[in-house]
């Protein structure tokens, strides 16, 4: 009697986790259905193991999916020079996409006369200028510069060539480096992270080719 | 692939536009660089779905000086019905048709009745309708077993790539289109880094 009772309730918690919309509360619900299945397996006479294994495996799928769904679902904190590559170069993106870029980012210092990019080699990174000067400068003089906010080196990253002007600092800056491998798989399975990304991107190259001070 | 399209002889080809006057495909890229987009017919889902998708990022391909051109294989009218449904309504798309599809041919475009009925195509149709893509099909919508493509055009008349859909389901992401064509445009703007 109180094994059709556990049957009962165990499907009728499972229809109910058909029946809502939001994922993480149909795992849930599975979960507990799951869990009275398994108590069905045990009370039966012989023990049910082959339900009782499937049953477990299923538990196993949906604990790991409803970690991965409450860790996503955490609100992002990101420290005071995260948010400020944010703010600065990466506002079009939501906090929890900016965190998959981290993964690619270092913070950096670099003091004047430092060579960032050097002509005719290739970077490897994707630079942001959060603080100091930088200049661009071809053959020695100076084409253009560069001050927070700024990208270095997207050339390079959109069209895979080598830079043809090296980027000197001028004044002690603070910067973000993104390496550029690291962010093109970031962005490789997420269109709308990688459609985000472009289109900063393609804002800054814009920017800077209307720009009166020349072509960085 | 590359190497089949002659861009003189794309350009030549003659154009109507949704205004129904007639125009040499070449005034695309007279100007500027030019992301030429060739739609099947205007009820197509997986067409449908790469305008509602383009839409937006027309602004980014302005700024880089880079002209959006869809050419269609239906009539004015069915052009002017598809930019209400799609609202491509930005002043910086053209869209244009080549109803007795000479574009097509020039930009050596698939048509066959295998590429439009093979499983793949009515995979990704199916799939496309499930996402609500497409629409009721009009007689004057165009030739439905004509592919697609698209084409990177630099200014002055000079292909940089060419993508020739096989069937409804090979085509680029509008990522991997706005991919090259960021490409192009900071190759060719003499960006330094």
């Amino acid at each position: 009697m109180h094994v059709d009772l556990l049957i009962h309730a165990a499907n009728a918690t499972l229809l109910v986790s058909f029946l809502v919309r939001d994922i993480l509360k149909l795992r849930m619900l599975s979960v507990v259905a799951g869990g009275m299945f398994l108590s069905v397996c045990l009370l039966a006479s012989p023990v049910g193991w082959a339900s009782l294994a499937w049953n477990l495996v299923f538990a196993l799928i949906n604990g790991v999916q409803i970690t991965r769904l409450l860790l996503e679902r955490r609100p992002v904190h990101l420290r005071p020079e995260e948010h400020e590559l944010h703010r600065l170069a990466f506002r079009a993106l939501r906090p929890r996409e900016m965190l998959r870029l981290l993964g690619a980012t270092r913070f950096v210092d670099a003091a004047p006369g430092e060579v960032l990019v050097a002509a005719g080699r290739d970077p490897e990174r994707l630079l942001v200028v959060l603080e100091g000067r930088l200049e661009v400068r071809v053959a020695g003089a100076s084409v253009a510069a560069l001050g927070p906010g700024q990208f270095v080196g997207e050339m390079a990253f959109l069209t895979r060539e080598l830079p043809k002007a090296d980027v000197v600092v001028v004044e002690p800056a603070r910067l973000a480096s993104l390496d550029a491998a690291g962010l093109r798989r970031s962005v490789a399975h997420d269109a709308e992270l990688r459609a985000a990304v472009q289109g900063i991107l393609g804002a800054d190259l814009a920017g800077k080719l209307r720009a009166p001070t020349g072509r960085a | 692939m590359l190497a089949r399209v002659d861009v003189a002889v794309l350009g030549a080809t003659l154009v109507t536009g949704v205004d129904g006057t007639t125009l040499g495909l070449a005034r695309a890229w007279a100007e500027r660089d030019c992301l030429l987009v060739f739609l099947r017919h205007f009820a197509c889902p997986s067409c449908s779905a790469l305008a509602a998708e383009l839409a937006p990022r027309v602004p980014e391909l302005a700024a880089l000086d880079v002209g959006v051109w869809i050419v269609g294989a239906g009539s004015p009218e069915a052009a002017a019905a598809f930019r209400t449904r799609l609202r491509l309504d930005d002043p910086r798309v053209e869209l244009v048709v080549s109803p007795d599809l000479a574009a097509y041919r020039a930009a050596e475009l698939v048509r066959s009745r295998r590429s439009t009925y093979g499983p793949r195509s009515l995979w990704a149709a199916l799939r496309l309708y499930a996402l609500g893509h497409g629409a009721k099909r009009r007689p004057d919508d165009g030739d439905v077993t004509q592919q697609g493509g698209v084409a990177f055009v630099l200014r002055g008349g000079v292909l940089a790539w060419h993508h020739a859909n096989r069937d409804l389901g090979d085509h680029l992401s509008l990522n991997d289109i706005v991919d090259r064509a960021l490409a192009r445009a900071a190759a060719r703007s003499g960006a330094l880094v």
